[in-house]
């Protein structure tokens, strides 16, 4: 069944989108790619809305808490558990946002990926130490974490965070731009989510660098695992160093 | 499909390879115009470099929104310069002033603040030259940045500032809608290598004088060229009327003011000379330039004044002006809408003889009733106080007859104001007179206290 163009009436093959003729779209077609065009902005604005969200609940959280309890109690359970509370909210808020939960999770891995995860954390701890060394840190001050804090150190803020920076804010960086881009994007929400704890942007550098090589495995591997390892072994040098 | 549409020769588009009717002159997949010949034999410079995603809907779609879009992110630069003349000004007042004042403990930092001072200003200052080209990511930057901002500050203030809080609320959520934005520029810039916010570079050995092009560059030179004098035109049309607003509106000075005091005393304008006092004090001290002149006989013509001598600093000044054997003293102040006259001095009133006016109120006490007693006052008074008079006389039975007066007592007379008293039964009775030109007047009258 053919039909006929509504700019100059010529007939029209009935799967054709445009007039042989004078050129001109079909009326459905018209509708087709306009209808297809507020879908990709709806999706570009929820990811962007998502990665809004993750950064900005995320340091709301963390000040709040901070607040609540003060900067001093820092190895209180309190601090841990509304800092990590807030991280969680702010992934989890990103992965409403985006209207797909479960895809924020990422895929399972293999272990070779897993095993790479190793110096990859040794690559992050050393650009931190220099960065550190650098900035005039005594390095000296040796003391005693508690167990809660050393549970979220290793346990909650490496779960927390690579689902918020390598899981959701990936996902939402992904839709709006290119892979490479998503890495670069969540690196600096990584850098700047750490903007807290050495002061004003000062920590920035060093987290923006682990940021990168997390997000190389979670790019590479498609999985948040060797992220959330290389993250805990990051912590844990960090925490031992400290210590010691 | 019948036989004869089977049968068809085909031709397939240069643009999407889709096959089409040979009598096509547009591809019915993408709209692209159809090229005669099949496209291995179309020119070469057709086919070179990339083509724009999509059909010609979507591409025309794609120029829409790009069109539309692309301010957000030119404005996302200006805000990033904005920024780097704030982070510059920063660093200026941590070498200048901060750094210096840093002590003790604190200035372990000196090295660590003035890194991030520096790259602060670095950063701002890429993002403006940069978000051009990676729209996406030099938004996001500003977006953390903003985010990071928001949140330090709502933390330190709390919502102590709400209207504080509500805009850098509303600024992050617009920064978060324009990273949205951002990738959809990136995302059209890179499925159309036409759409670019970057003026791109013409290959000079591509160049052809005279082409589109040039066209073009000529087409924006007059619309520049159009811009700048309508807005040229806008500015001086701008400052003439501000020129001449502030011209209309500027207060005259203490000259223009003295003069004005000058011109309406010359032509013996009271009231208008009224109209030079400050208001809320205009009724008071016109009134008593108004008597002053009325106690002179000066309604008719007010006398001539000599030159001006001005004494004057910035909030006050005073102009004197010879009058007659005297001097006249105006007093000027400076207020929110200009000078403006506080006070007008006139020489001392010269009164007549007083001696006719005692005898005259001796004559009327002595004689019956009290009427003639009345007709001593003022004709403007006499209404008002010759009443209460009336009635103080009948109180003490003296309205018919009353008893005589003594010997004048004391008098004593000033700027046209006297008193007299007169023995009175063993008390004294008090007479206020004033002068109002040409005669003196009872004002005043204090009864022995019985």
């Amino acid at each position: 069944m053919s039909r006929t163009c509504h700019s100059c009436r010529a007939p029209m093959a009935t799967e054709a989108r445009f007039c042989g003729a004078c050129g001109a779209p079909t009326r459905d077609h018209v509708r087709t790619v306009v209808q297809r065009g507020q879908q990709e902005r709806q999706r570009v604005l929820r990811a962007a809305l998502a990665l809004g969200c993750a950064c900005t609940g995320t340091l709301l959280g963390l000040l709040g808490g901070a607040a609540l309890f003060g900067f001093h109690d820092a190895d209180g359970w309190a601090v841990h558990l509304v800092g990590a509370a807030a991280v969680f909210l702010a992934a989890a808020g990103a992965a409403l946002v985006q209207g797909d939960f479960v895809a924020t999770f990422g895929g399972g891995t293999r272990v070779g990926w897993l095993a790479a995860a190793v110096p990859v954390a040794a690559l992050s701890f050393f650009v931190a130490l220099v960065f550190v060394r650098l900035l005039g840190d005594p390095g000296g001050d040796a003391r005693s974490v508690s167990g809660p804090a050393l549970f979220g150190l290793i346990v909650l803020a490496p779960l927390g965070e690579e689902w918020l920076c390598r899981g959701a804010a990936w996902r939402a960086a992904v839709t709006l731009a290119q892979p490479h881009t998503a890495l670069l994007l969540t690196a600096i929400l990584f850098a700047f989510l750490h903007g807290l704890g050495g002061g004003y942007l000062l920590e920035l550098p060093h987290r923006f660098v682990a940021g990168l090589l997390f997000g190389w495995l979670r790019l590479r591997s498609g999985s948040l695992l060797p992220g959330i390892v290389a993250h805990a072994l990051h912590n844990t040098g960090a925490w031992l160093i400290t210590a010691t | 499909m019948t036989e004869d549409e089977e049968l068809r020769p085909t031709v397939a588009c240069a643009a999407c390879r889709a096959a089409n009717p040979r009598d096509a002159g547009f591809c019915t997949s993408c709209g692209a115009k159809l090229e005669a010949g099949p496209p291995e034999l179309l020119p070469a410079g057709k086919r070179r470099g990339r083509r724009p995603a999509g059909d010609a809907v979507e591409q025309s779609r794609a120029r829409h929104e790009f069109g539309r879009i692309k301010n957000i992110v030119l404005t996302v630069r200006s805000v990033f310069w904005a920024c780097a003349v704030f982070a510059f000004v920063q660093a200026l007042l941590w070498h200048t002033v901060l750094a210096g004042a840093l002590e003790g403990p604190s200035a372990r930092w000196h090295t660590a603040i003035t890194v991030l001072v520096w790259g602060q200003l670095g950063l701002t200052v890429a993002g403006a030259l940069l978000v051009l080209r990676a729209p996406l990511a030099w938004t996001t930057v500003g977006a953390c940045f903003w985010t990071l901002n928001t949140a330090v500050a709502l933390w330190a203030n709390g919502f102590t500032q709400p209207i504080g809080a509500l805009c850098q609320s509303f600024l992050l959520v617009a920064f978060w809608f324009a990273v949205a934005q951002a990738a959809r520029v990136q995302k059209l810039m890179a499925a159309d290598p036409k759409l670019q916010i970057v003026r791109q570079r013409i290959d000079p050995s591509r160049r052809v004088v005279g082409g589109v092009a040039d066209e073009a560059r000529e087409r924006r030179r007059a619309e520049r060229h159009k811009l700048l004098q309508r807005l040229g035109a806008g500015v001086g049309l701008l400052v003439v009327a501000g020129v001449v607003i502030f011209l209309l509106t500027r207060p005259p000075g203490v000259d223009a003011t003295i003069a004005s005091f000058t011109e309406r005393w010359g032509r013996s304008d009271v009231e208008a000379i009224g109209d030079l006092f400050v208001d809320g004090r205009t009724d008071r001290a016109a009134a008593a330039l108004r008597e002053d002149v009325e106690r002179r006989g000066w309604q008719r013509a007010l006398p001539r004044l000599g030159e001006a001598k001005v004494d004057g600093g910035e909030d006050a000044a005073k102009a004197t002006y010879s009058c007659g054997a005297g001097e006249v003293h105006a007093t000027f102040g400076r207020g929110d809408s200009g000078w403006h006259l506080t006070r007008v001095t006139v020489p001392p009133l010269e009164a007549g003889d007083l001696a006719p006016a005692v005898e005259s109120f001796r004559t009327a006490w002595a004689a019956n009733g009290s009427e003639s007693l009345v007709s001593l006052w003022r004709p403007a008074s006499r209404e008002r106080f010759g009443g209460a008079m009336q009635r103080m006389l009948e109180k003490r039975g003296w309205h018919e007859q009353r008893p005589a007066l003594g010997d004048v007592g004391p008098k004593r007379a000033d700027h046209g104001r006297a008193r007299v008293t007169f023995p009175l039964d063993g008390d004294e009775l008090a007479v206020t007179y004033e002068y109002w030109h040409p005669q003196w007047f009872v004002v005043g009258v204090a009864l022995p206290q019985r």
